[in-house]
């Protein structure tokens, strides 16, 4: 019998009851994949399928989904692309090939330019105090508590100025600012975090914070 | 053979955003739900025959993600719909939030074979035909599987809701 009767009505009935409400727009589908590929890039090539064979569903979820808990109640206008220490090393391999520092740019009077990522062959490992900073600041976001955001991400910078997650703390100063209406400091801070970091995987959510 | 994911995902991501849309998840989770499963599908990309339809394979990967999140999840927020709902009719959105964790929570119960079938051809209006391609299953099998879901999903939600179906 290759038949199928039809679904008893009252659970056709349910299962129409949860028909999607909202197609998934193309700037969300956009911004999805910016965030995808990088995750992707960051896989680490040619050990993924190999991985993947050796490893049961809820293990390999835990070992790709890198940050998902974390990353998980960003608001649309808060979003910040998870895992983002993997996705750093790319830029200092691509983006400063030399071991020397540039010198800061001599006309942000404001505040020193965001310090320059050094080359090296390992990433140094993210402190658990490093990363505890960013976390309350996006969490604080996600509250529109954008005061205690930059509150968060001052310490931050006063730790950690040149720490692992120092792009994410610019990118996140970008959106509390923003926040707070303090339009034309978050577009100067948007201009140094485009300067500073012009391949960021933060950089679509930068410019959403400070578009017109 | 390497999966092109861009090409997967231009074409696919609309439909693995809609089939994830029903499991009651948050907008932002079901979002991390997407990148999960393209991510997923592209880390096991070996297990993937190209002569096969590649649909029931990805929403196969998003059915196990969306169900083990389903299963974790923190107590109900049925009382709270999502923001983008509210701009919808508010009854409505809360009776769609309803129906949803009904469904996945029934869902979450069954087995996964049982699960993924019955959730890709009676959710997602998937053919059996392209089931059981991807399964490598024969139509027979694929149908047996479904009755066989049906039955189980039928028992779970008298189970989780006595009143109503």
């Amino acid at each position: 019998m290759n038949e199928l009767e039809p679904l008893p009505e009252e659970l056709q009935r349910l299962l129409a009851r949860t028909a999607p409400q909202a197609p998934l727009a193309g700037a969300a589908k956009a911004r999805l994949w910016g965030r995808l590929s990088a995750s992707a890039a960051a896989l680490p090539a040619g050990s993924a399928a190999a991985t993947a064979a050796l490893l049961k569903w809820p293990l390999l979820a835990a070992t790709l989904g890198l940050g998902v808990g974390a990353g998980v109640a960003l608001d649309r206008f808060a979003f910040a692309p998870e895992p983002r220490v993997v996705v750093r090393t790319e830029v200092v391999k691509v983006e400063v090939p030399t071991p020397a520092p540039p010198p800061p740019a001599p006309t942000e009077a404001a505040r020193p330019a965001p310090p320059r990522p050094v080359a090296r062959t390992t990433p140094a490992p993210i402190t658990a105090d490093e990363r505890q900073l960013i976390e309350a600041a996006r969490t604080a976001l996600i509250k529109r508590d954008a005061a205690a955001a930059l509150n968060a991400l001052a310490r931050h910078r006063r730790s950690f100025a040149q720490g692992q997650l120092a792009e994410e703390r610019d990118g996140l100063e970008v959106q509390a600012l923003a926040q707070l209406g303090r339009r034309d400091e978050a577009r100067t801070a948007a201009r140094r975090f485009l300067a500073s970091w012009p391949d960021s995987v933060f950089a679509p959510a930068v410019e959403a914070a400070t578009a017109p | 053979m390497s999966l092109d994911l861009r090409a997967v995902y231009e074409a696919e991501a609309e439909a693995v955003h809609a089939f994830l849309s029903r499991f009651g998840l948050a907008n932002a989770e079901v979002e991390d739900a997407v990148h999960d499963t393209f991510l997923t599908a592209l880390s096991r990309q070996k297990t993937y025959d190209p002569a096969r339809p590649v649909r029931p394979w990805l929403l196969g990967i998003a059915f196990r993600i969306a169900v083990a999140r389903v299963r974790t999840a923190r107590p109900t927020t049925a009382e709270l719909p999502e923001q983008s709902d509210l701009r919808q009719d508010p009854h409505a959105a809360l009776e769609t939030q309803r129906a949803r964790e009904l469904v996945s929570r029934a869902l979450a119960e069954l087995s996964e074979e049982q699960g993924t079938v019955f959730a890709l051809y009676d959710l997602h209006g998937v053919s059996a035909a392209d089931i059981a391609a991807s399964m490598g299953a024969p139509l027979a099998t694929t149908y047996s599987r479904l009755r066989l879901a049906r039955q189980a999903f039928a028992a779970a939600v008298k189970r989780l809701h006595p009143e109503s179906p």
